[in-house]
């Protein structure tokens, strides 16, 4: 089965053509990270323009690269939730467009479900049921995968997701967008004991992220306070040594949470396979972290590589093939959007 | 005007997240159909700690979750009122604004609150209500509130007293925000 799939939930405009949910054939994906890193995040008109003009011939070279004609294709699949409701519009209303005018079925994705079988694109034999931490810049959650298609949320962020804590933290340091990359390339130089950042667990069975205090906590330790108390309106005259101190220990706090939950998920639903994605899962810190913490517990650590980390239209391909093999198909009237 | 909006101006001291959250309880509690409630404050204030009280107060399910809206751009909540909960941090415009169907939510009855208000204020009526949260330190923050809304006036009452239980009290008239 061919399967066309596509992505505009946040800032990357992505097409795929993926056989059989696991064998990718085209996978293009066309970033706006250029345009939003001058605004310090992404600019929500900025993106959904940008998809706009992109959408259509991102599909077409996805055709072209996977040599399959539109007639060919078997299903249309398009991520319709969560994300940026006017830019899932864009892609959802491409996806239906073509499903009518081709007379394809139509499959509506989650995001963060694609972000899970990411994995699986890559390690298909990665066996169920498996956890799978998905944190990117809009989500942080944790699923248990019973099988391809099933899933079930087991937590979530109760304020901020983590890749939106990196990108805030960034900002405070004067360090650019996206904060992700910046601060795990500045981290390496930099102490992660310097600071004693919170590690905020919200209780000892709880499988909610909660990053929210870590920000503040980030904002008072890079400012300093003034006489009242309140942060100081500039920074002190932070050194390079300080600022990457700062962003190790911040970056260190925050990924001992996620790979702390993630062993705690496992164990309270007694699996032993652990599957990491989204933008998130491409930080090199996270990714050797979460290793020794699988191999301390006995648990299996599956990642795929950075491609299919931060967004593309493979896993929402991948993924809708066996929401197609389940007969689960959406209507033309399919709705995005913007929560899980 | 049969309804003139009274004008009042309280100043609150909150001493920990849980004083932030309780004085988005009480406004979820008093607050009448249509409140507009303008958030302004720097990173860390406690915009997204007052409106999860305020998701609260309304009543909305147990374990109803309020995240940040600053991906999502605006999220939707149902308690005794509907809630529109908007994070314009990152719209570049009052056009933008408009193009999520905020006026379509600012006139549906429901509760909106707004972060990072300065941004659009054009867009916003002026019966409204305007929270200013100030850091005063790592756990306090300092809150000025005006009150430019017709029917407000229990609201006020209930806020006046504070809650110095839950570390919510008086702010000096010379205490800035």
């Amino acid at each position: 089965m061919l399967v066309l799939g596509i992505e505009t939930s946040c800032d990357e405009t992505s097409a795929s053509v993926v056989r059989d949910g696991r064998e990718v054939l085209s996978n293009i994906v066309a970033s706006q990270i250029d345009l939003h890193s001058r605004f310090g995040g992404v600019v929500p008109e900025l993106a959904c323009r940008a998809h706009v003009e992109q959408v259509l011939p991102i599909i077409e070279s996805a055709l072209q690269d996977a040599g399959i004609a539109l007639g060919d294709i078997d299903v249309i699949a398009v991520t319709s939730k969560p994300g940026l409701i006017g830019a899932l519009l864009i892609g959802v209303s491409a996806a239906k467009s073509l499903a009518w005018a081709a007379g394809k079925p139509l499959v509506g994705v989650n995001h963060i479900h694609a972000h899970a079988y990411a994995n699986w694109l890559e390690n298909p034999d990665t066996p169920y049921p498996a956890v799978a931490l998905v944190a990117s810049g809009g989500h942080t959650s944790l699923l248990l995968c019973s099988g391809p298609a099933e899933y079930r949320l087991l937590g979530a962020t109760n304020d901020d997701a983590a890749g939106e804590a990196f990108d805030k933290v960034a900002k405070l340091l004067g360090l650019g967008y996206p904060g992700g990359p910046i601060i795990d390339k500045l981290g390496k130089k930099g102490n992660p004991k310097a600071v004693d950042f919170p590690r905020p667990m919200l209780g000892k069975d709880s499988l909610d992220f909660s990053f929210s205090g870590l920000k503040t906590a980030a904002l008072y330790t890079c400012y300093g306070q003034d006489s009242r108390g309140g942060p100081l309106p500039m920074p002190n005259d932070l050194s390079e040594e300080r600022v990457a101190d700062i962003a190790a220990s911040f970056q260190e706090a925050l990924i001992d949470v996620l790979v702390a939950k993630t062993v705690r998920a496992a164990d309270l639903t007694g699996v032993r396979e652990i599957v990491v994605g989204g933008g998130v899962a491409c930080n090199s810190r996270l990714r050797a972290k979460m290793g020794e913490a699988a191999a301390q517990f006995g648990l299996r650590m599956n990642i795929p590589s950075l491609k299919f980390c931060t967004d593309n239209a493979a896993m929402i391909a991948g993924l809708a093939f066996h929401s197609a093999a389940r007969g689960e198909f959406a209507q033309l009237d399919l709705d995005a959007s913007p929560s899980y | 005007m049969l309804n003139e909006a009274i004008r009042h101006e309280i100043r609150l001291r909150l001493d920990g997240e849980q004083a932030t959250l309780r004085m988005g309880e009480i406004f979820g509690r008093g607050c009448a159909p249509g409140t507009i409630i303008a958030l302004h404050g720097d990173l860390g204030a406690g915009k997204t700690t007052f409106v999860r009280g305020l998701v609260a107060g309304l009543g909305a399910a147990e374990g109803t979750r309020v995240t940040s809206p600053t991906f999502t751009l605006v999220g939707e909540y149902q308690g005794r009122l509907r809630v529109f909960h908007f994070d314009v941090y990152r719209l570049g415009s009052e056009l933008e604004f408009l193009e999520l169907g905020a006026e379509e939510m600012l006139s549906s009855g429901g509760v909106c609150v707004v972060e990072w208000a300065e941004k659009v204020e054009g867009c916003l009526p002026d019966d409204r209500v305007d929270i200013h949260l100030g850091h005063a330190g790592p756990h306090r923050r300092n809150a000025l509130i005006v009150i430019m809304s017709t029917g407000a006036d229990r609201l006020a009452g209930l806020l006046q007293k504070g809650d110095p239980k839950y570390g919510i009290t008086a702010l000096d008239e010379e205490d800035n925000v």
